[in-house]
């Protein structure tokens, strides 16, 4: 896979309270400095933002090398756009839009593949994920994966990504948006512009839409 | 995963969401998909691998400055309409809108203002052109000779010497042919581009003395004067009688 271990205490997307505030400030400061002409201070809202940019693609795509180019593809326009963005919201959630986009646009051109990952899975959604440090000392333990039981988990994720790509919008987004890229509804409405109610409604839309599409798939 | 595992009440207020109108089963349904997301999103937590950030740079090293005039002269570039109104939108809100340094909102300004300016006067000038199409045109005075007209030959008829006025379609002055009598051409139109066959004017009005040619060309045939014309029916039209031999008639009008 090539995924860096990840430390959820460091996670740029669960700042401790208070630092939110901080971190769009210093966007806000690195966006005018590289608007100013210093397109090298790019680099710390890249280093910054990366790894949920990677994650959140990831999530769409389900494929590593993709989920990076699309994250790579992501920095650029949003560079390039970066006279646009109001500064308003959070620049994370700015940047997690562009990236939720491309990362759907490439999976629906592309047929859906079951990635099989060897880890073990996570604990059915309750931890924040397994790092790959920690799969591999699950495996270590005695946890070794059943490939057929990897398979299944593979289709599965496959038939969920599947389902999510066949979205319409705006309910697509909403979606990849709260459970992919970890923002809040408030946040999604902020950086959509759209009323806080209609973010909720669309994703209760999503959400009734995607239940029938796996149920029909024979996941749900 | 987000910050807290998703609940009903997240959505509460939603449109279907009324009041608790719905149904068990459905609000399990809405869970269950939730958790199946939230389950992929927690199977999925992955990070960039070593050198993410330095291809992020190396790309971008080669584009060109983020301003939305490049985005625009970017989009003219690839020929696209739809890039170049969005550049335009961009351009009006880093003008317009707080939140960015002087140093980009002022080029911003100035060139919305440049726009504005050039689209208003443009539209005035539309506006002139369109209005001066609208009103009615005024017939322009006739003021050059036909080059196309040939020069008649003076007929059989009449000779060189008898002739003041040997070429007279090319003359634009009247008064040089003032006299039809000594004139052996029937074309004494004072306006030659009317009247570009030596044969015959058609039209009498146009005639300095409109008797002379009026009669035998309007309606030959029930022109009592026929008598006096040879072949009438051989000069009602200008091209049917190219030669001007063929129509005695000039020299032997009544009028003369």
């Amino acid at each position: 896979m090539g995924a860096r271990a990840i430390d959820a205490a460091t996670d740029p997307r669960h700042p401790p309270v208070g630092d939110g505030i901080a971190a769009d400030e210093e966007a806000r400061r690195v966006v005018a400095a590289v608007l100013g002409g210093d397109r090298n201070v790019f680099r710390i809202l890249v280093e910054r933002e990366s790894r949920s940019l990677v994650r959140t693609c990831y999530r769409v795509l389900g494929d590593f090398h993709e989920a990076e180019d699309s994250a790579q593809e992501a920095f650029v326009t949003a560079y390039r756009a970066l006279g646009t963005w109001r500064g308003e919201g959070p620049f994370g959630a700015w940047l997690s839009r562009i990236a939720v986009r491309i990362a759907v646009r490439r999976a629906g051109r592309r047929r859906p593949v079951a990635w099989i990952d060897p880890r073990p899975p996570a604990d059915g959604g309750r931890a924040e994920g397994g790092s790959v440090s920690e799969s591999a000392l699950a495996a270590a333990m005695g946890g070794a994966p059943d490939p057929a039981h990897l398979a299944v988990r593979a289709e599965r994720a496959a038939a969920i990504r599947a389902a999510v790509a066949g979205l319409d919008e705006p309910y697509r987004e909403v979606v990849a948006l709260r459970f992919f890229s970890d923002l809040s509804l408030a946040e999604i409405a902020a950086e959509s512009g759209r009323p806080l109610g209609t973010v909720k409604t669309h994703l209760h839309r999503g959400l009734a839409r995607l239940r029938r599409n796996l149920e029909e798939r024979g996941v749900a | 995963m987000p910050r807290d595992r998703f609940r009903l009440d997240e959505i509460a207020g939603s449109a279907g969401t009324a009041a608790g109108g719905e149904r068990p089963a459905e609000q399990a349904g809405l869970l269950a998909t939730a958790r199946e997301l939230e389950w992929l999103a927690a199977d999925n937590d992955v990070g960039p691998s070593e050198g993410f950030e330095d291809r992020v740079m190396a790309a971008i090293a080669g584009e060109p400055a983020p301003r939305p005039l490049a985005a625009a002269a970017g989009a003219a570039r690839r020929g696209r309409p739809a890039g170049i109104f969005a550049a335009l939108g961009d351009l009006w809100r880093v003008a317009w809108t707080g939140g960015r340094p002087l140093a980009v909102r002022a080029p911003a300004m100035a060139l919305v203002l440049l726009l504005l300016a050039g689209s208003v006067g443009l539209g005035g000038l539309g506006a002139a052109a369109a209005l001066g199409m609208l009103e009615p045109r005024k017939p322009a005075p006739v003021v050059t000779p036909s080059p196309a007209v040939p020069a008649p030959s003076p007929g059989p008829t009449t000779g060189p010497t008898t002739s003041p006025t040997p070429s007279p379609s090319p003359s634009p002055e009247p008064s040089e042919s003032v006299e039809p009598s000594e004139s052996p051409e029937p074309s004494g139109s004072p306006e030659p581009s009317e009247s570009p066959e030596p044969s015959g004017s058609p039209e009498p009005s146009k005639t300095d003395r409109p008797a002379s040619t009026s009669k035998p060309t309007p309606r030959p045939t029930a022109s009592p004067d026929d008598e006096k014309t040879p072949k009438p029916t051989s000069t009602p039209h200008p091209t049917e009688t190219p030669e001007p031999t063929g129509t005695p008639g000039p020299t032997g009008s009544p009028d003369d």
